[in-house]
């Protein structure tokens, strides 16, 4: 009985191997690895094993999370949508302004076409700021007439995916297959069914953004050296100074963050003067109008351009612009002025 | 690798934080030893010349007096030569003879260390035989004698090997001997002496003088903690060493005053000296003594709370720096000297040991040093305070007595010192200067610039903290992004919060420091020196006034320098602290009128202040003060006793001049107290009727009613009041107090042209003169007084005074009071027609 087992399970296992000699499928589970959408082709990863070289913890996670969260007003509050209206230009049908609405939104019910942009916009810079750069794959579905009868943007991991003439390859392999439970894979993606933002060229690109969070998880990685916290225990004087540690810990994220105008959440008040905050402040939000105007003008663009091609545009209003930081800018440096109203003007 | 990079690298490693601190306290540390020890070395022998030179001159002296005798007695080998060949032998004897000299006289002078040692030092601390045996005198004498002994036996080791020695070198060592034995006698004196203070406090003040400069710019590392700690201890051992002699000299030697007052000359100098440059010394310098100090858990920083949590143990405690110690260990001496001579009753020593510290009290001023000045003030109330329990003013001689008005004055200058040390500042220092010494701090390169600027001492602290983030910045961004004017609010904004926690001070002094002393004055029952101490109080009311002038136009001035207009600014009432201002002075004047019943019985010499006139004099001034004010309740309070005092004044004067030859001056000076009194009645009437308020009148009234009632002959009295009035109108001359009276006359008038009553000679005036206008004012007396013209042309307030109430009296009845403006018929006339129409032809 035990051997008849035995020999069938090892029949088994050679025809599985002879069928997928690769493990190609192996690790492939349906329950996960279903597309959003029957016209999507790439697959979702998790970019676990990618991640490995800087974590997304202390003060990097910091740093993404404050560079964000001011970007776009929350809608969640009380007469924000009255304060910042969006509209759709040229003005169109209600029918069109839910298909663009329901497009940008991430979200399956029903939305304000405020929130959807407030959302992706936000999201966008989220990844922006993560990965210095943003893929979405264009999910759509036309009707009988060649018209869209919906789309979507469906969030592409950066890892992985290689640009080759005039296609994206998404190479899944065994590992994040694995992982993932899905088909080891190469995909093919169409260059115009990818929407690509890129970090701004100005603040560094993709690859200042990598090395920054990379050097803001090695310095954020001890609170306390683990040397020190021994000696502690150990009741041992080694001459650690925490004031000096923590300092050049400061400066040094102060310096390389300094485009960004990042406060570190303001930590250490005895570090700069209250006004070279200010001016990182200012430094912060323009960069926040810039990621903005970016991400907004790369979404209208993709509205007017093939598989879409619905010739319109989305537009927010009274959003803080560069300019409006850069008569902030003026003021502070002339003077006579309250630092509150110069947070208040640049608000969201 | 960029160098905030490396030095995290650095700074993640066990091994960089080991090696820095075995360098910071091994070749570092003896490094910097060595060097500062190289220094004091040369300090110490900079020390010996400096008390070499001062003896150079006797020294010089008797030498040329000891070369002319020589000249004498070798002028006869001219005169009368010999022919003794010179013995070469003599010169072998000459150097065994100045090598026993040394011997000898280093033998006597530690022989006479030694007896003073053996009875006096027993009972001396052990910093005191130290420094006894370390005299600097002494050392630097016993320092001649061995170096005269060593070249000697030098010469004479040198002789024996056949050596010829120049005369040069012979004469040199002739010299020194002579000089062994001339200072003798001096060094001998004063290292007997050199206990007392007037002998050792210049070394040891000097001592503390040369640490306290090495802790600041630009003293020799003055910036490195280890010398600023050793510092600190020198000092702190010094200052013991200073009550130690103190005591000593006190319990053993039995000191004189004067020696105690010259060790607090010396003591009031260093605390001058110290503060003159307290402001140079880093905030976090080891200069000042630091204490432990643990925090509340809910007021922890998230840093402080983990590594207690992740040591398992309690929170690091805090340092925190003692700014006042040196004040304190001073003033500690200060106060036990005091102490000391109080319980003696040497009230004069006191007073000039006190008086030194009046004249250092000013200096705090300029530096906001608050803490300084309080610390100032609670040792010398601790110093001083029994003196007023102890020595009663009525039980002393004279002389004692002297000396107690001149203490309790100095204990009212004190505090006026204190106030003048922040006008003077004020007067002195525009908004400008300080925006321009800030300008010129070099905030990056030269920490010194900070320290040597002269600000106020509680802005060094911002400078310190602002120059450590406008450095930061410069790493982070490799340039200063902060603005000049940023900079400017930062310093002004903690200057105006300084300024206003040193003016809240001065301002507390009046009720804390006058208020109270005056008080436990009066309690003590020491009446003369209470209307001493009210005196400075006056003084110090007035000076208040002043500085808060002052001190409006220089915050006003400073407000042009704050840019950032959220950020908090010392607030200041100037409306009210202006009104505070006026109504202390009142109420000081006030508290000196209410000494007047006790003052009036006061027995005091020509050679001792006329207090009882000067209360009486501000009295009067006062209560008119109250009138024009329309102060009544005011008024209520003091007129009754004015009233009293002015009679009691009539009395005293005229016993006063009865010896005077002048009958006209007699009367016309004891009579001066009466007719303020009838005048400042008459305006009491007057304002009582322009401001249409009877209880002015009232309270007067009633204070007459009661007096002529108590008065068994009133028709006496108003017949005398009568006379002297009328004698003093048939006088062609100006009064003692016409002056103070027209004063009062022009105020009134100004009252009256404040409501739009004309007065001569404004054009107006003449139209009420000439029944061309009709007065308006519902009172009678006023309108009268407007047809008059005014006051002046009509009367003075002394026949309004006459006119509305004395002679209405039932005992004026027949008296023929003087009205030469026949004012009474005027008012009543204006009473019964008071619509009178206007002649055009008049």
């Amino acid at each position: 009985m035990k051997m008849n087992n035995f020999i069938k399970k090892s029949r088994e296992v050679i025809r599985s191997f002879l069928k997928d000699p690769l493990f190609l499928c192996h690790w492939e589970d349906l329950g996960y690895s279903h597309r959003h959408d029957d016209n999507q082709l790439s697959v979702r990863l998790s970019g676990r094993h990618r991640r490995k070289a800087y974590p997304y913890n202390g003060d990097s996670s910091m740093f993404v999370e404050d560079m964000y969260a001011g970007i776009m007003p929350f809608m969640i509050y009380r007469g924000e949508r009255e304060k910042y209206p969006a509209r759709i230009e040229p003005v169109t049908t209600p029918q069109r302004q839910r298909l663009i609405t329901d497009g940008i939104s991430q979200r399956d019910h029903a939305y304000f076409l405020e929130d959807a942009i407030c959302e992706f916009v936000r999201t966008t810079a989220q990844v922006l700021f993560s990965d210095g750069v943003v893929l979405y794959e264009i999910v759509y579905k036309k009707n009988e007439a060649g018209e869209i009868d919906n789309f979507n943007f469906e969030l592409l991991q950066p890892f992985y995916l290689f640009h080759f003439w005039k296609n994206y390859y998404q190479i899944v392999p065994w590992w994040e297959a694995k992982e993932s439970h899905i088909r080891a894979q190469i995909i093919k993606i169409p260059t115009e069914k990818i929407l690509r933002i890129d970090f701004p060229r100005q603040y560094g690109g993709r690859r200042k953004i990598y090395y920054l969070l990379k050097r803001l998880y090695q310095l954020s990685r001890e609170l306390i050296p683990k040397f020190q916290m021994d000696s502690m225990d150990k009741n041992e004087n080694i001459g650690f100074d925490l004031n000096e540690f923590s300092k050049a810990k400061y400066l040094e994220i102060a310096k390389s963050t300094r485009m960004f105008g990042w406060n570190q959440r303001q930590r250490s008040g005895d570090y700069v003067t209250e006004y070279y905050s200010m001016e990182r402040f200012l430094r912060e939000k323009k960069l926040e109008a810039t990621i903005r105007g970016c991400v907004i003008d790369k979404l209208n663009e993709t509205f007017n351009r093939e598989p879409l091609s619905l010739n319109v545009k989305v537009v927010m209003e009274n959003l803080f612009s560069i300019q409006d930081v850069e008569k902030q800018e003026k003021l502070l440096r002339e003077g006579n002025i309250k630092f509150i109203d110069i947070f208040n003007a640049l608000k969201t | 690798m960029p160098l905030l990079k490396v030095k995290n690298y650095l700074y993640r490693t066990k091994s960089f934080w080991i090696t820095k601190k075995w360098f910071d306290n091994k070749p570092i540390f003896s490094f910097w030893k060595k060097v500062y020890q190289g220094g004091r070395a040369i300090s110490d022998t900079k020390n010996t010349f400096n008390l070499l030179l001062p003896t150079l001159p006797s020294f010089i002296k008797t030498t040329i007096y000891s070369v002319v005798v020589i000249i004498v007695f070798e002028s006869f080998n001219f005169f009368y030569p010999t022919n003794i060949i010179f013995d070469e032998e003599a010169v072998d004897t000459l150097l065994a003879a100045i090598a026993s000299i040394t011997g000898v006289f280093l033998g006597l002078y530690f022989t006479a260390i030694s007896s003073i040692a053996s009875n006096l030092l027993i009972k001396a601390t052990q910093d005191i035989r130290r420094f006894f045996l370390s005299s600097p005198k002494g050392q630097q004498y016993v320092q001649t004698i061995a170096l005269t002994a060593i070249i000697t036996i030098f010469y004479i080791v040198a002789k024996s090997f056949g050596h010829t020695i120049h005369p040069v070198g012979l004469a040199s060592l002739a010299l020194l001997t002579s000089y062994v034995v001339v200072r003798f006698w001096t060094v001998s004196s004063a290292v007997f002496n050199s206990l007392e203070p007037a002998d050792s406090l210049p070394w040891v003040t000097k001592e503390i003088a040369d640490s306290i400069k090495g802790v600041i710019p630009p003293g020799f590392q003055w910036s490195k903690s280890a010398l600023q700690n050793h510092q600190r201890r020198l000092v702190a051992a010094n200052l013991e060493l200073i009550g130690n002699i103190i005591n000593f000299g006190i319990k053993e030697i039995k000191i004189s005053d004067d020696q105690l007052i010259i060790a607090l000359k010396h003591l009031g100098g260093l605390l001058y000296f110290y503060s003159d440059n307290k402001n140079k010394i880093p905030t976090n310098s080891y200069w000042f003594m630091t204490k432990n100090k643990y925090e509340s858990w809910t007021l922890a920083n998230s840093t402080q709370i983990a590594l207690a949590l992740n040591t398992g143990t309690t929170l690091q405690p805090k340092t925190i720096k003692d700014y006042i110690w040196f004040e304190e260990q001073v003033l500690g001496v200060v106060a036990k000297i005091l102490k000391y001579l109080v319980n003696e009753r040497r009230v004069g020593s006191v007073f000039q040991g006190f008086e030194i510290f009046v004249e250092v009290s000013e200096i705090y001023g300029k530096d906001f040093d608050e803490q300084g000045l309080e610390e100032l003030f609670k040792k010398l109330e601790e110093g001083s305070n029994l003196i007023h329990q102890i020595i009663k003013f009525d039980a002393s001689d004279s002389i004692t007595q002297k000396e107690l008005l001149a203490f309790t004055d100095s204990e009212g200058r004190l505090a006026i010192a204190a106030l003048l040390g922040l006008s003077k500042y004020l007067d002195k220092q525009t908004v400008d200067d300080i925006a321009a010494t800030i300008s010129k701090i070099n905030w990056i390169s030269d920490d010194k610039t900070i320290y040597l600027a002269g600000l106020p001492l509680p802005m060094v602290s911002r400078l310190e903290s602002m120059a450590q983030e406008l450095k930061n910045e410069r790493l982070i961004e490799g340039k200063i992004l902060s603005q000049d004017w940023y900079i400017k609010t930062l310093c002004f904004q903690r200057y105006v919060f300084s300024l206003q926690t040193y003016f809240n001070y001065i301002k507390a002094l009046h009720q804390d420091y006058f208020s109270k002393k005056f008080e436990k004055l009066l309690v003590d029952g020491q009446l003369p020196l209470a209307a001493q101490f009210i005196q400075r109080w006056i003084e110090f009311s007035n000076k208040y006034q002043r500085l808060v002038c002052l001190l409006k136009k220089h915050i006003e001035d400073c407000k042009h320098f704050r840019s950032l207009k959220d950020l908090s600014w010392a607030t200041f009432d100037f409306p009210q602290e202006e009104r505070i201002a006026q109504c202390r002075i009142k109420e000081v004047s006030d508290r000196m009128i209410g000494l007047l019943p006790k003052l009036q019985n006061l027995k005091i010499e020509d050679d001792l202040p006329d207090y009882f006139g000067q209360a009486l004099t501000i009295g009067i001034e006062a209560c008119f003060e109250a009138c024009d004010d329309n102060n009544h309740e005011r008024l209520k309070k003091i007129f009754l006793i004015v009233f009293q005092a002015s009679l009691a004044a009539h009395d005293m004067t005229r016993q006063k001049v009865q010896s005077w030859s002048q009958e006209d001056s007699k009367i016309i000076y004891s009579t001066e107290p009466l007719i303020n009194l009838f005048e400042i009645t008459g305006y009491a009437k007057l304002y009582a009727e322009l401001y249409n308020n009877q209880e002015l009148w009232n309270v007067v009234k009633i204070s007459w009613d009661v007096y002529f009632a108590s008065t068994t002959n009133a028709k006496q009295v108003i017949e005398f009041i009568a006379a002297i009035c009328s004698y003093r109108d048939g006088l062609f001359m100006i009064m003692p107090q016409a002056a103070l009276r027209s004063n009062w006359q022009i105020s009134f008038e100004h009252r009256m042209r404040e409501r739009g009553i004309p007065v001569f000679p404004d054009s107006g005036s003449y139209d009420s003169v000439n029944r061309r206008r009709q007065p308006t004012h519902q009172s009678p007396i006023i309108r009268v007084l407007e047809r008059s013209g005014g006051l002046r042309l009509m009367a003075s307030a002394r026949d309004i005074f006459f006119a509305t109430y004395l002679s209405n009296l039932p005992d004026a009845v027949g008296v023929e009071l003087p009205d030469r403006h026949n004012f009474k018929n005027s008012i009543q006339e204006e009473e019964q027609n008071p619509n009178e129409e206007i002649d055009e032809d008049e």
